[in-house]
């Protein structure tokens, strides 16, 4: 399934429904909202006002938000469990936060794992974008043994094992520094530009330094 | 890369002794099973040991009167229908009494004998298997017999060695010609007359029904005698209230039909016994499977969250556990079974030299997989159930 817009109208999740007014003058939440395919955006907020959520609320995860998400016009509503998996598999390639490596598998067997689903990428594609992030020489090391900015950058490049039209980045780069930040915005620009998809990308501060991204406060 | 990360969660000590508890569930109720289908199948035998269970016959005490003499009391037809009402009987029927005499004479190697014969009819129904010339056609009359097997040994063993003749085995008294002369009404005839075979369920001299019912109209001094013994087929031999309907209604069991009734109860209580152990042990593991299958989901949770987050379709996922729980399911079935037949090819000498028919354990086998299969099943849901309200 392929998209070409995503549309948020009047979005709240479910646990902010009883302070509305806290979230007046926020960007996303209780709006009209459009993410593009080709668009770049850079989500903004401080801690606790729902990126996480948004990223959720997107790729189909979760659904406990009031309002409305639709897909090319589609509401999300009417998606049924296995086509919210399936959009997870070929349209929304989502990094999440809390990364979701499987830590008794070393990072090219994470990376694998995904691409053993997708069939995406070659072998050789996959070494290439780790030995890009610098991750080559600890790609047989188990996930559980990496530092928090290493798994960070395992997996950035799995998620990029699949096909996708939006990238959806939760903190891409909340832990590393800033040439590895560069990096890895150099590598998401290549990606997604020879894809054509659109990427959007929340922080709370440590921004990944792409350019040309759309700032949304949220 | 898919199993082997879920295969991480596995313990091998948790399914080892699934395996082992649900093998040994599966012996117990298959060797039970198996040894109770033997016990069955013959009991439909004319020859087995336990044959003259599912039959009994009986009769009322014989009443003495002040001068010695006695006479058996009468089985009246009520009596009878009334027998073959109870829950725990097939049919009654009434050994068919003579009212004229009879005697048999039989001449071998230049020497005979006859003697008075006392003979009852009784209904082919009550004969699994009719022995070939058992019958009458009252256009050539001859009487077909049918002798308790203890007569041939008595004979075997007592009379002929006492008065020099020679002794005989069941397919020679078969070609005896014998002469069987009925008296009666001022009357008399004599017939060819033929053992047909030899019974130890039935302990009488059996001849046709339909002879009887011919013989009593033309040399009978009663058209209706009465009727002193009566046989019951049952369909619960070891139903304790046939011993109380028996009592309360003052009839008498042949002492062996009893000991055999007794015998087959306790032989089913014990078999019931280990099969329903066999079924709770059976039961235990299934539920040690579920609760297994249960942790085993359970800790993988995350796990599976995070595949299906991924991306992972839930029939992946699902199909690593069901293929799982169908390797181990069948593999501990297999042996089972292996085991079970190695048992009953070793338990086969033993059981025929108890006079049993032991046959092959397929529809043991067909119970143990039709059990297996629901087991499986059982486990196919609880997967299905708990990877489909992770992906919601």
């Amino acid at each position: 399934m392929s998209a070409s817009t995503i549309t948020l109208t009047d979005l709240l999740p479910a646990v902010f429904a009883d302070e509305r007014e806290r979230h007046t003058s926020s960007e996303v939440w209780l709006t009209s909202l459009r993410f593009d395919r080709g668009g770049r955006y850079l989500v903004q907020a401080e801690s606790g006002k729902g990126k996480t959520s948004l990223c959720a609320f997107i790729s189909g995860l979760r659904t406990d938000y009031n309002g409305r998400i639709a897909l090319d016009g589609r509401d999300y509503a009417t998606f049924l469990p296995e086509e919210r998996i399936a959009l997870r598999r070929d349209t929304f390639a989502c990094l999440p936060q809390d990364l979701k490596l499987f830590p008794s598998l070393t990072a090219l067997e994470n990376i694998r794992l995904k691409n053993s689903l997708t069939g995406y990428k070659t072998d050789a594609q996959i070494l290439q974008m780790l030995e890009a992030l610098e991750m080559d020489e600890l790609k047989d090391r188990p996930a559980g043994k990496l530092s928090i900015g290493q798994q960070q950058r395992v997996a950035i490049v799995r998620t990029l094992c699949q096909p996708y039209d939006l990238l959806i980045l939760d903190e891409p780069v909340s832990h590393l520094d800033e040439r590895s930040n560069r990096t890895v915005a150099s590598l998401i620009d290549s990606e997604i530009s020879a894809n054509g998809a659109g990427v959007i990308i929340t922080s709370v501060g440590n921004h990944l330094l792409l350019d040309g991204c759309d700032k949304i406060q949220l | 890369m898919l199993s082997k990360l879920l295969r991480t969660n596995i313990s091998i000590w948790q399914t080892a002794a699934y395996s082992t508890a649900y093998l040994v569930g599966l012996l117990i109720i298959g060797l039970g099973l198996q040894f109770y289908t033997d016990i069955s199948r013959d009991s439909g035998r004319d020859s087995g040991p336990l044959n003259a269970s599912r039959y009994i016959v009986l009769s009322r005490p014989t009443q003495t009167s002040l001068f010695g003499l006695g006479a058996p009391t009468p089985i009246t037809p009520d009596d009878i229908d009334a027998l073959g009402k109870q829950p725990w009987a097939d049919s009654a029927a009434p050994f068919s009494p003579t009212s004229f005499d009879m005697s048999v004479g039989i001449s071998f190697g230049g020497r005979g004998f006859s003697t008075s014969l006392f003979c009852e009819g009784v209904p082919d129904a009550y004969l699994d298997r009719l022995p070939d010339g058992w019958g009458f056609n009252p256009e050539s009359p001859s009487v077909s017999i049918i002798l308790p097997a203890d007569y041939l040994a008595l004979y075997n063993l007592g009379f002929a060695p006492a008065r020099g003749l020679p002794t005989i085995d069941e397919s020679m008294a078969r070609m005896l010609p014998l002469k069987v002369t009925l008296y009666g009404n001022g009357r008399s005839t004599t017939l060819p007359g033929k053992i047909v075979g030899f019974s130890s369920r039935i302990n009488t001299i059996a001849v046709p029904d339909s002879f009887i019912h011919w013989a009593n109209a033309s040399f009978g001094n009663e058209s209706n005698p009465p009727v002193n013994r009566v046989i019951v087929r049952l369909n619960d031999p070891g139903n304790p209230a046939i011993g109380e309907y028996l009592a309360s209604h003052d009839f008498e069991e042949s002492a062996s039909g009893e000991a055999t009734s007794r015998l087959y109860y306790f032989l089913r209580i014990i078999l019931g016994a280990v099969m329903a152990i066999g079924l709770l042990i059976a039961l235990l593991a299934s539920g040690l499977l579920i609760l297994s299958t249960f942790l085993l989901l359970q800790k993988s949770k995350t796990t599976l969250t995070d595949l299906i987050a991924l991306g992972f379709p839930t029939s992946r996922l699902i199909r690593f556990y069901t293929s799982m729980i169908t390797r181990i399911n069948s593999a501990t079935l297999l042996l089972a079974c292996a085991l079970i037949a190695v048992a009953t090819y070793m338990l086969q000498p033993h059981l025929q030299a108890m006079g049993l028919h032991p046959g092959a354990p397929w529809g043991t086998i067909a119970c143990l997989a039709g059990l297996t299969a629901i087991l499986t099943l059982t486990g196919f849901a609880i997967v299905r159930t708990f990877i489909f309200r992770i992906r919601s």
